[in-house]
């Protein structure tokens, strides 16, 4: 039975190559089959041992993983339901289908292992193949978009594999996970940079917005909904949780948690794309993830309760966050359809953390941690990140809203993204609204709004009450002002360059690169140089003649040598014994 | 090509240089140090060599790698030769007094060739002596106008030319694969085998030194002389 | 009748005989000589699974051929020859299909193959080299017999890229033999024994030891590709492509690399020549050739040219291993030498598919190939994401030790050259992958050829990259199962250490 957990793996890798091909591509939706019938037959601490697979590959279930592993499950199941009916069958699709199953392969391999090395090959592949899924179907935003994406994942593989190189040193070659290492500031600083970058923790993000406005809706669904869960499952299996509190870089966790938090809400606001203002807020719930990290770290007894709550939010932000792509994906082709507004606005409120939603749930769960050190400092942050957090949400809204009437240079255009070369949305041209996909959304809808009554107490229901009110006291004036152009309303939002903090460091890579090949190109010449005048030594000597005796066959010549030879010779002859 | 300074000044430097160090290299082993001398040792051990004339047994069998390098050596020295281009053009075909002269003196040198290369174990003589009167009938033939100094066509003369080395590595890697050491005769088989590779490298010295006269690869040939 | 001894002799000469038989061939009996090949390569694998059996259960395999007292010719087979002949054994086999299907139409072909065979007989011979001169002998019988190969061609290009190539191999071959005749008269006959010969030897005589060691390892780094002495191998690229996949992964760049691990492990032995202080400076060379090979590959738009390149950086790597001291990094310098041979074979295999099928010699012609040939580029895109080190290709399980191996001696510093080295390697050969799959193809191939109906291309240039391409993925899988690649070498590496 346990080996139902080799084809949760097995069967996308195996799929992979077949649905390449359009005729076949609802194999697609076949994919994830084998996760979901693990998660409902197999108990919960199934393992499977395949010591002759890499280097000792080992899968298996446990608390944590059962839970990453049916949310990334759902997450990839509904995100196929458009990749299939969505896509269809247009050039590179083919392409787009083979790289999200090995995305999935990759993803469903990491959450399973139980070993460093299954957890990295996961891990890569899945890093790799969604470059592929961010890149189509084209264009150039996509691939600098693609570009920084490649280049920032794979400096956080290796970063993660000298990390997992590091522990090995003192546990051997394979160890089973969750690592019980003894705590090393190098791993730790190393599991911090590359598992930050995926999850997009600041100043490690800027791939991410560019990433989520790029990709296409079911694309961005799996990457903000599962892919980024990645780092913190990783974070929950590697770092050494639970044992000796870390007081240092505990604080250094909680900062910098803190940090990505606050930073990426204001940054958040001022964004006109609503792709990316959903990519902002993914980087401060990241920023969240950190900070309760890091109070775990400072506090080790608060670990049972922690992993639970960090787990459960995770679970949330999956389901909230994929459904929001998804719906804006159903949203470009259709903006006025009023199901698809009234879901996102669900979703929004849920990501917010209104009452009676998975947010406010999710919070009152991490509550205990969070309020464990009792610095007061931390409790005002927080409180102003829930209402920065509702403001956020209140300008997605905004921006999702298709106002009809409404001239668009007062809300902020869509950028650039949408018109161009941007088969996303050819309003008009999509004979039918794709029913599955709507289907598939509103099963997601309902997930969401039955989790905290079927997961939480009634206790729970009413969190964030308060901080709802405050936004709300803040957003609506704002908002009716601003629809009714009250006069001093109608200032410009600044706009963000796209890219963030892309755009200050391409330059400085740019001018790193020139000055690079600038000097490699002076060392090739020195060495050209250095040739040619090797060469032209031999030239002043000269080649040999070509017929040196000429000389010695002189008459005179020959005739003293033949003297001379004689004479040597007979010398000798008296001289020897 | 005119020399430069540095060259006329250079070369005559350089070749005094290496003919010092060899004359006294020389001038050492002749009036060195009292000490077995190799020529003592060497013919002490005559008798078990296979062949009786102190020469043939210091080329072929006490020295015999040298030998089989000098047989390579002419086999290169044909094939740079050979790599010039097709050889010049015959002499004008003999009139008759220098032909019925060629008609005798060839068989002659070539039983004394052989004569030679039989006697080469007791008496003076051997591979080197007989391959190069072989060497000079081929040389008489082409002064007398054949096209080809009498030897066969070219993929003949290959084999011909090859044969001495051939014959000579065949039976070293032969005896090492037998264990006793490359080149490294059994007494009681040395003559024969002495005998043997005396054979082939008188055929392939007689042909290469022919074939190197004719100055070129040999022209394919034509039909029958006169 | 114990046939033990012969086995060693046979392997040698199971390819030199058919070899020598196919130079008498004509050029039109292609049957013949096809036959003969095929014939030769199959019972070379026949007789290589046999030994590696025999090694496996301990047996000795030893063929002594005496030159004269004091000197002798030995073949003779440990878990480290076995290693190297297998790899050749397997990879000669592919790449004669290659090359059948590759020369179809071209002339000289029977001399072509003649030295090809010749060359993995001398390939084989310096695998199961038992001594360091059996080793220099069949060492300069690889130079003698990939010279014709390199120059096959017979263009202005190609001869004078086998003129470089015969001038630094020669030059690196007298090295090579002056430093073993000096070593040999210090110390008596220089048998490769598992711990090193060299360690016993009075004081006195270490400093000729470091001496010549550098002799020895120029004159073997010159085939291995260390920098200073790499020049030859880009301009051997003139040669066809299945001469540049057989010089960079099977003969000759691998047995240089080979003769630097006998020289650390089974001459001077690893711990001694650290104590020599020998083991830094072959580290600092190594590191220097993986980022110079690196940096010198993502200047290059012919993709030969960038494959060679590569491979001069890859082929440190085994170095690398053997400079650092610990059986972890001894097994992934080892384990390094069948896996960059298996990608390194199946990349240029397919840079030969592309050269022969679509007259494609360069990286910026490359545009959307992948939709013109699926399959090569596949195998391509395995290849190049092997060398990267990403999993789980065979490339990570050796980056994985090596770096493994690295942090357990405390050499933190070869940690960072691999990080840099994967870096510049994704750097080089990803825009390739970018461009073969996600760019739309031009409208018309510089010179296309229709090898196949129904295929890409002809199926003997097809199979053999898919095949190794599979091999290279295999070796990563299935790394932990017996008779892997690294569990061979972790054999090598006990018996070293554990002596």
């Amino acid at each position: 039975m346990s080996g139902l957990l080799l084809a949760v793996v097995l069967v996308p890798l195996l799929l992979a190559p077949l649905v390449v091909h359009p005729a076949w591509r609802w194999l697609v939706l076949i994919a994830p089959l084998p996760a979901l019938a693990s998660l409902a037959l197999l108990p919960p601490d199934a393992t499977l041992e395949l010591p002759w697979l890499l280097l000792g590959t080992a899968l298996g279930l446990d608390e944590t993983t059962w839970v990453f592993l049916l949310f990334t499950t759902l997450v990839w199941s509904l995100a196929a339901v458009p990749v299939v009916e969505r896509l269809g069958t247009a050039a590179g699709t083919g392409r787009f289908r083979l790289l999200f199953l090995l995305a999935l392969a990759g993803n469903l391999w990491l959450i399973l292992a139980r070993e460093p090395v299954g957890f990295y090959v996961g891990f890569a592949i899945m890093g790799l193949a969604a470059y592929g899924l961010i890149l189509h179907p084209g264009g150039l935003m996509r691939r600098r978009a693609g570009r920084v994406y490649l280049a920032m994942t794979l400096i956080g593989e290796l970063a993660l594999f000298v990390a997992l190189l590091l522990m090995a040193q003192t546990q051997g070659v394979t160890w089973s996970l969750p690592a019980t290492s003894a705590p090393d500031g190098t791993v730790i600083a190393l599991l911090l940079l590359g598992l930050g970058i995926k999850a997009g923790l600041m100043p490690l993000h800027p791939w991410l917005p560019l990433a989520y406005g790029a990709a296409p809706a079911p694309a961005a669904a799996v990457l903000s909904g599962a892919m980024s869960k990645v780092a913190l499952l990783g974070w929950l299996r590697l770092l050494p949780l639970g044992q000796v509190a870390l007081p240092e870089w505990g604080m250094l966790f909680v900062w910098l948690g803190l940090v990505s938090l606050l930073v990426a809400l204001g940054v958040g606001l001022v964004q006109t794309d609503p792709r990316r203002v959903l990519a902002y807020s993914s980087i401060s719930k990241a920023g969240l993830f950190v900070l309760l990290l890091g109070l775990l770290l400072l506090e080790p007894t608060l670990t049972p309760i922690g992993v639970g709550a960090l787990t459960l939010y995770a679970a949330h932000h999956a389901l909230v966050k994929s459904g929001l792509f998804l719906g804006l994906g159903l949203r470009d082709l259709d903006p006025a359809r009023p199901l698809v507004r009234a879901g996102l606005i669900l979703l929004a409120l849920a990501l917010a953390g209104a009452p009676l939603t998975s947010g406010a749930l999710a919070k009152s769960v991490a509550k205990p941690v969070l309020v464990s050190p009792g610095w007061i400092w931390l409790d005002l942050a927080l409180m102003l990140a829930t209402v920065a957090t509702m403001l956020l949400m209140a300008r997605f809204v905004w921006l999702i809203w298709p106002a009809p009437g409404v001239d668009d240079g007062h809300r902020g255009a869509l950028p650039m993204l949408r018109t161009s070369n941007d088969t996303q949305a050819p309003v008009g041209s999509q004979p039918a609204f794709p029913i599955w996909s709507l289907a598939a959304w509103i099963l997601l809808l309902g997930l969401v709004a039955g989790f905290p009554f079927v997961l939480g107490e009634p206790s729970a229901w009413p969190t964030n009450a308060g901080a709802m009110l405050i936004a709300g006291l803040i957003a609506a004036p704002l908002a009716l002002a601003i629809w009714r152009r009250a006069p001093g309303s109608g200032r410009r939002v600044r706009r963000r360059s796209l890219g963030d903090l892309v755009v200050l460091i391409e330059p400085i890579l740019a001018a790193q690169l020139w000055t690079g090949r600038a000097l490699f190109g002076r060392w090739n010449a020195t060495v050209e140089a250095a040739r040619a005048h090797l060469y032209s030594l031999g030239e002043r000597v000269g080649s040999p003649p070509p017929d040196p005796e000429r000389t010695l066959r002189a008459w005179p010549t020959a005739g003293w040598l033949w003297l001379g030879v004689t004479v040597l010779l007979l010398l000798l002859v008296l001289v020897a014994p | 090509m005119k020399a430069s300074r540095l060259q006329t000044v250079l070369i005559p430097l350089l070749l005094s240089a290496i003919g010092a160090v060899l004359f006294w290299a020389f001038w050492s082993g002749v009036t060195g140090h009292e000490g077995e001398r190799l020529a003592a040792l060497a013919l002490a051990r005559v008798p078990e060599s296979g062949a009786s004339n102190p020469v043939t047994s210091v080329l072929l069998n006490f020295r015999a790698y040298d030998t089989l390098m000098e047989l390579a050596v002419l086999l290169a020295a044909l094939l740079g030769i050979w790599s010039l281009g097709p050889a010049a053009a015959p002499y004008q075909p003999a009139a008759l007094l220098l032909n019925s002269l060629v008609s005798w003196v060839v068989p002659m040198l070539i039983i004394a060739g052989g004569y030679l290369l039989w006697i080469g174990g007791q008496a003076p003589g051997g591979a080197f002596q007989a391959g190069a009167l072989l060497g000079a009938a081929g040389v008489t033939l082409a002064l007398s106008g054949r096209p080809n100094a009498g030897l066969p066509d070219e993929s003949w003369l290959r084999v011909l030319a090859a044969l001495g080395t051939l014959v000579f590595v065949l039976i070293g890697l032969t005896l090492m694969f037998l264990g006793l050491g490359f080149l490294t005769y059994p007494p009681a088989l040395a003559k024969a085998l002495i005998l043997t590779i005396e054979t082939g490298a008188t055929l392939s010295i007689g042909a290469t030194l022919a074939a190197a006269f004719l100055g070129g690869q040999p022209r394919a040939t034509r039909t029958a002389e006169p | 009748m114990n046939l033990d001894p012969y086995l060693p002799l046979a392997i040698v000469l199971s390819s030199a005989l058919p070899g020598a038989l196919i130079f008498f061939l004509g050029e039109d009996s292609y049957r013949l000589r096809t036959a003969l090949n095929l014939f030769g390569a199959l019972l070379k694998i026949i007789l290589v699974g046999w030994m590696i059996w025999g090694v496996f259960h301990g047996h000795v395999y030893e063929s002594r051929l005496t030159l004269m007292p004091g000197l002798e010719l030995v073949l003779s087979a440990d878990a480290l020859s076995v290693l190297f002949v297998a790899l050749s054994t397997v990879l000669w086999l592919v790449t004669t299909i290659y090359a059948i299907g590759y020369l179809e139409h071209s002339p000289n072909r029977s001399r072509f193959f003649g030295f090809f065979s010749l060359c993995v007989s001398a390939t084989v011979g310096i695998a199961l080299s038992g001594n360091l001169m059996t080793f220099v002998v069949f060492y300069e019988i690889l130079t003698l017999a990939t010279y014709p190969l390199v120059a096959h061609r017979g263009t202005p290009d190609a001869d004078h890229g086998a003129k470089v190539y015969l001038a630094y191999t020669m030059s690196g071959g007298v090295l090579l033999f002056v430093g073993a005749v000096w070593l040999q008269t210090l110390v008596g006959q220089l048998t490769f024994t598992q711990g090193g010969l060299l360690g016993a030897a009075p004081e006195a005589l270490h400093g000729q030891f470091i001496l010549i060691f550098f002799l020895l390892l120029a004159g073997l780094g010159v085939k291995a590709a260390l920098v200073p002495l790499h020049g030859w191998l880009p301009q051997a690229m003139v040669a066809p492509a299945p001469v540049s996949a057989l010089l960079h992964a099977v003969a000759v760049v691998k047995a240089g690399a080979f003769g630097i691990v006998r020289l650390v492990y089974d001459v001077y032995g690893v711990e001694f020549a650290d104590d020599l202080g020998l083991l830094t400076v072959l580290g600092v060379l190594a590191a220097t050739t993986i980022i110079y090979g690196s940096l010198k590959a993502l200047s290059q738009d012919g993709l030969k040219k960038r494959l060679a390149y590569s491979t001069v950086s890859q082929v440190s790597y085994i170095a690398l291993g053997a400079s650092v001291l610990g059986p972890i990094a001894t097994i992934g310098g080892l384990v390094h030498l069948v896996h960059q041979g298996i990608m390194k074979i199946t990349l240029f295999f397919c840079a030969g598919n592309y050269a022969e099928t679509l007259g494609v010699h360069k990286v910026s012609e490359m545009n959307g190939i992948g939709r013109r040939m699926p399959w090569t580029t596949l195998a391509f895109t395995v290849g190049a994401l092997g060398m990267i080190g990403i999993p789980p290709v065979a490339g990570f399980i050796t980056k994985w030790y090596l770096g493994l191996g690295a942090a357990t001696a405390g050499a933190y510093w070869v940690i960072v050259v691999l990080l840099v080295s994967s870096l510049l390697n994704a750097a080089y050969f990803l825009p390739i992958l970018y461009r073969a799959w996600f760019r739309p193809p031009p409208d018309q191939w510089p010179e296309e050829a229709v090898l196949s109906k129904r295929l890409e291309t002809a199926p003997a240039l097809l199979w053999p990259p898919v095949v190794t391409a599979l091999l290279a993925v295999v070796a990563g899988l299935l790394a932990a199962a017996p008779f892997s690649p690294l569990e061979w070498a972790t054999l090598i590496a006990e018996r070293e250490y554990g002596r």
